[in-house]
């Protein structure tokens, strides 16, 4: 066991320098480093799980002084060495020289590996879509309180809403509790790329020898091989994905989630326009309205099914903060007047330095990947659903429930 | 052509082909409905019929009969539908015990798993003990979602590696007292990943005594396996507290403290911390 005052790690230095700041100005960590660069005891330690794709630009999101020391990806078998190159994500976790994680597989690990290395005690910046169901954010965000770890999704849209008064106004309003009715609709049309990331229905064949065809469907169903399962049309089966819906709303809708305080809450009903949905592969979608407990209302028009031209009926409408402000009595204006200002959103890098919640922590994620999730849901059973942003649970509905709530392969679990 | 097979072939052609990438079109709410209520009019034998018409894997070849099975099963789980949801649950549960390729089988279990019906759980309870890992997986993932424990529990003495597994990741969720003995017995497994499960099953049933293997599997085992472990421990401290037990759970979160002393483990001893400060509150 290490003598006490050799067990000074860089996050105790980081945390006790939050009491003792006068010491940080005095011997700034750009001296102690040398020549602008970092000092060693504020360098970080970094991973990568997910290398294809989106995974260096994650990796650089990381933004903080960092050695990345591992790269782990399930299409090395037979090029690793298990010291900085890895196929098994949980090796990369043991190793307690790293602090930080990057993950950019494909989204049904996602939550998986979050989860893991917050255990682990690193602090996580994760691709979108942060889940692939309901119940996995729930974990996620369990596992960021549980632990005391720091968690950002990689989509950063709100935080350029954050920047602008008008929609810090308005979040804080409707984060507050205020406004018990209102007659809002916010129509979001197009970009879901709805046909293009839905998938394809092509025969089964041998994985090729470098991928890890097990670990890669991981708590997945393991099913036989077919080539558009892996390496970007993954996002059209259910098994990994939600289809461009799951993939790309997380995009669109953060900054609308954010300015709308739809991050604070879930909605309570929710009803697609869709043809029958396919058990293994996404498809197509026409619209998805869903109603919030104070009549505020979010549309979805993919803007490709039926056709082109395909509305749902509704128009923008009633969103600005004037509007919501005017709702209120006299004796609620005066509260609202009263309350301060949020706290600007953190970034990943300023997260970790002040151990704080990140802008996109995992709640806020988890619940506007909730709004995906159960469009997707509603869109699969065919049918109005009605939800409990409480309990997390559909009302009534034990389908569309275990949709929510998906069990996995083992040994992968919540 | 039989007339059972000439109605599939009529409700075959109400779907449309994929289209020139191998994707599945649009077809209208109202025009599927139509296809489902006929299907279900043809009865389980047409149901059975159209299972066998279909390819071994999914998508190696005509996508339209499971299609149609999948969008009649989603049909008959709408309010009201009560009658037509048992009659194609019946079915499916038949075809799963008749002789059918393993590919066949897994769509008829995730087809069961979406109904729900707690009416297929010995059927679903005989493919876990049938040979395959495969279906042995997909069976207790179904049973795991239908919320049936008893076909797992009667299952685990029976199988070994992978399905045992299986069975026990199946378990965890369902926090049913009867698993605990055997998930004990499991938490002793020569194979590291059965032992993570068993630990995180005892945990989330909060058993009292598992308290003193699982502490001892924390102060074994390092590296992946004594991360898992303690997430196990804090788990179980967790829901001992829920449910009363202060001395107990504070004895986990004390000696989880005190097998974790490395100066990268701060963040478990805040856990730690934060836990017992909780009791203290409880108490």
């Amino acid at each position: 066991m290490s003598k006490v005052g050799s067990n000074i790690t860089r996050r105790s230095f980081l945390k006790g320098a939050a009491a003792t700041s006068a010491a940080f100005t005095i011997v700034p960590a750009h001296v102690l480093g040398g020549n602008g660069r970092p000092a060693p005891s504020d360098t970080f330690g970094g991973a990568l799980i997910g290398v294809g794709g989106m995974g260096p630009g994650t990796y650089r999101r990381l933004s903080l002084p960092n050695r990345q020391l591992a790269q782990c990806d399930v299409k090395w078998v037979g090029q690793v060495d298990n010291r900085s190159r890895y196929t098994d994500f949980r090796r990369v976790l043991e190793r307690k020289d790293i602090d930080l994680i990057a993950i950019a597989t494909p989204p049904h690990w996602h939550a998986l590996i979050s989860i893991a290395a917050m255990q682990a005690g690193k602090d996580v910046l994760c691709e979108k879509p942060m889940t692939r169901f309901i119940g996995e954010g729930r974990a996620v965000a369990e596992a960021e309180k549980r632990y005391g770890r720091v968690f950002q999704v990689g989509t950063f849209g709100r935080f350029g809403q954050s920047r602008r008064e008008e929609h810090r106004k308005t979040r804080r309003l409707l984060a507050s509790g205020l406004i018990k009715k209102c007659d809002t609709v916010v129509v979001r049309r197009g970009g879901f790329k709805v046909k293009e990331w839905s998938g394809p229905l092509v025969a089964p064949s041998t994985p090729p020898d470098h991928l890890d065809w097990d670990m890669y469907c991981g708590p997945s169903p393991l099913v036989p091989y077919q080539r558009p399962r892996f390496g970007g049309m993954h996002r059209g089966y259910w098994d990994y994905d939600g289809g461009g819906l799951g993939d790309m709303g997380q995009h669109h809708l953060d900054p609308i989630a954010y300015t709308y305080a739809l991050d604070t809450t879930a909605p309570v009903e929710v009803e697609a326009y869709a043809p029958p949905a396919h058990p293994i592969v996404t498809g197509m979608w026409g619209w998805v309205k869903l109603r919030y407990a104070n009549g505020f209302t979010l549309v979805l028009e993919s803007g490709e099914w039926p056709d082109r031209d395909a509305r749902s009926g509704e128009q923008t409408r009633n969103t600005n903060f004037e509007y919501f402000y005017n709702l209120l009595s006299e004796e609620d204006k005066r509260k609202f007047d009263a309350m301060p200002d949020e706290e600007p959103l953190l970034d990943f890098a300023s997260a970790v330095r002040a151990r704080k919640p990140a802008g996109g922590n995992a709640e806020a994620a988890h619940r506007t990947m909730t709004i995906m999730h159960l469009a997707n849901i509603a869109i699969r059973v065919g049918r109005t659903i009605r939800f409990d942003p409480v309990t997390e649970q559909v009302i009534g509905d034990d389908e569309a429930n275990r949709l929510a709530h998906q069990p996995m392969r083992a040994p992968w679990h919540l | 052509m039989n007339k059972t097979t000439d109605r599939i072939e009529a409700l075959l052609a109400g779907l449309p082909d994929l289209d020139r990438h191998r994707k599945v079109d649009g077809l209208p709410p109202d025009e599927a409905d139509n296809l489902a209520q006929r299907l279900i009019e043809a009865g389980s034998e047409a149901i059975i019929e159209l299972i066998d018409r279909s390819p071994a894997e999914y998508d190696d070849g005509d996508y339209r009969p499971r299609y149609l099975v999948h969008l009649t099963a989603s049909y008959a789980c709408r309010p009201g539908m009560e009658a037509a949801r048992r009659m194609l649950a019946s079915a499916l549960a038949a075809a799963l015990d008749g002789e059918r390729s393993e590919g066949h089988k897994a769509f008829i279990i995730g087809e069961l798993q979406y109904l729900g019906l707690p009416s297929a759980a010995p059927a679903l309870g005989r493919a876990l003990v049938a040979g395959s890992d495969r279906l042995c997986e997909c069976a207790a993932r179904a049973l795991q979602a239908i919320g049936v424990g008893g076909p797992l529990i009667e299952a685990l003495d029976k199988l070994d590696g992978a399905p045992r597994r299986s069975v026990i990741n199946a378990l965890a969720p369902m926090k049913l007292a009867k698993a605990a003995p055997a998930l004990r017995t499991a938490l002793a497994d020569p194979d590291a990943d059965t032992r993570i499960l068993a630990s995180h099953a005892l945990a989330q049933l909060g058993d009292r005594d598992a308290i003193q293997p699982l502490l001892t599997a924390c102060q074994t085992y390092d590296g992946w396996e004594g991360i898992q472990h303690a997430r196990s421990a804090i788990i179980m401290a967790e829901r001992l507290a829920a449910a009363g037990h202060v001395r107990d759970a504070r004895r986990v979160y004390t000696r989880l403290g005190e097998l974790h002393k490395h100066e990268k483990d701060q963040y478990l001893r805040d856990v730690v911390q934060r836990g017992i400060a909780q009791l203290h509150g409880t108490s």
